[in-house]
């Protein structure tokens, strides 16, 4: 009895000790699992992350060159002169140039900007992902060539369920980006440099048309010019073609950019 | 020994307790055998399981970097240079440059993979399979890559 007494203490023990054991064990082994499963899946969330991001970017860069074709081509089009300067004249629909209605470089850089802010707003907007459905600040640099846009910073977030764990995995990036104007070779000195050639062009030519268009060459401009009753009519086109929505027809182009003017 | 250790008890009429000692001893080790068997069941990474992971996510990375880069790509068109990206949302303005598109998807991938190269519309997106790239538009362009097997 006695010695069955010791026994059974040693055994009781041996009980509580396995039970220790195995509760340390399970929760080391627990642990570590968790560990490594968090490891494990942090791998394939990161890449997913960077893999949005880098989707993103890609958006950013073909809208921003979208948003700066749409606005050349919009300034363009009403003779790079403010719209709505009433002091314009038009005959045929071409703007006639003079003094008091002429292309300025300063009111020309702030309608493209507007104008590329609206663009590049709408179409980060029609972005596929909601989540990514910023709004951008846009502004030129102090070479006046590369537009800077900013906005706050974008937030992922993601959530696992695992056994006895719940796993938040959260990414942030910084969606700031700039746009050199000279990707697309658009240059808006063009306009205003472009009418006071053609204004001193018209005068040194004693206004002969062929002696006019030769003189008018540009690198960036195919440029055409005629006599129309009083007036010179200048068709300049983009060399290079663009793409743009075409406001009067309301369809995507792929094709120059226009700059219409009579003198 | 341990028999022989036995029978050295046995001679002190202890034969009762080794015989418990044993039995609680095997009872143990086969509790260790099974905490563990049972818990690399519940809660273990075989081997398998690992490696397949991996090849899925190399297959995906693949597909998204492929992508990318063949966006990325320059091409020349009407004598001058656009992005593939470019090229694909004149595929969509202009049913000529289809063919063009054809030829540069054909060019960049059949040589290295076995795949899917799709342009498709917002609400086909949930159900596609392989890595997307999105080109601003009108409506934005939905390209998706699907790469099979690496040749």
């Amino acid at each position: 009895m006695n010695n069955n007494r010791k026994a059974g203490i040693f055994a009781l023990g041996m009980i509580i000790a396995m039970i220790l054991f195995m509760t340390t064990a399970w929760l080391a082994f627990t642990t570590t699992n968790k560990n490594l499963d968090v490891s494990f899946n942090l791998a394939p969330y990161l890449t997913n992350y960077y893999n949005e991001q880098d989707r993103f970017f890609l958006y950013i860069d073909e809208s921003a060159k979208l948003a700066a074709s749409q606005a050349f081509y919009e300034i363009a089009k009403d003779a790079a002169i403010d719209e709505n300067k009433d002091s314009c004249l038009v005959y045929n629909n071409y703007f006639v140039l003079s003094q008091g209605c002429k292309p300025e470089l300063s009111s020309i850089k702030t309608r493209f900007l507007e104008k590329y802010n609206q663009s590049l707003n709408n179409l980060i907007q029609k972005y596929p992902s909601e989540k990514l459905r910023i709004s951008y600040g846009n502004e030129f640099d102090e070479t006046g060539m590369t537009i800077r846009s900013g906005a706050d910073l974008i937030k992922l977030d993601s959530q696992k369920k695992a056994s006895f764990a719940l796993y938040n995995f959260s990414y942030s990036f910084n969606p700031s980006n700039s746009f050199s104007l000279a990707k697309l070779n658009i240059v808006l000195d063009d306009f205003e440099t472009i009418y006071n050639k053609a204004v001193n062009t018209k005068s040194v030519c004693n206004q002969d048309v062929s002696c006019i268009k030769e003189k008018m060459t540009s690198d960036r401009w195919q440029v055409d010019v005629e006599k129309s009753g009083q007036y010179f009519l200048f068709k300049l086109k983009t060399k290079k073609s663009f793409f743009y929505q075409d406001t009067t027809e309301s369809s995507e182009k792929f094709a120059p950019i226009s700059f219409n003017f009579a003198i | 020994m341990i028999v022989k250790g036995i029978m050295k008890r046995n001679k002190k009429g202890q034969i009762g307790e080794s015989i418990q000692d044993l039995v609680g001893l095997v009872i143990i080790a086969i509790l260790l055998i099974l905490f563990f068997v049972i818990s690399n069941a519940a809660w273990g990474i075989s081997g398998q399981e690992t490696k397949d992971v991996s090849t899925q996510q190399y297959l995906h990375d693949q597909e998204h970097k492929a992508l990318e880069a063949f966006m990325q790509k320059q091409v020349a068109v009407q004598e001058q240079e656009l992005t593939m990206a470019e090229l694909i949302r004149l595929s969509q303005i202009d049913q000529t440059y289809k063919s063009v598109l054809e030829n540069e998807v054909k060019n960049a991938f059949d040589d290295i993979y076995t795949y899917n190269f799709l342009i498709i519309s917002a609400k086909d997106m949930a159900n596609a399979k392989g890595s997307s790239y999105y080109i601003a538009a009108k409506e934005p362009i939905i390209v998706n890559l699907e790469i099979k097997t690496i040749k």
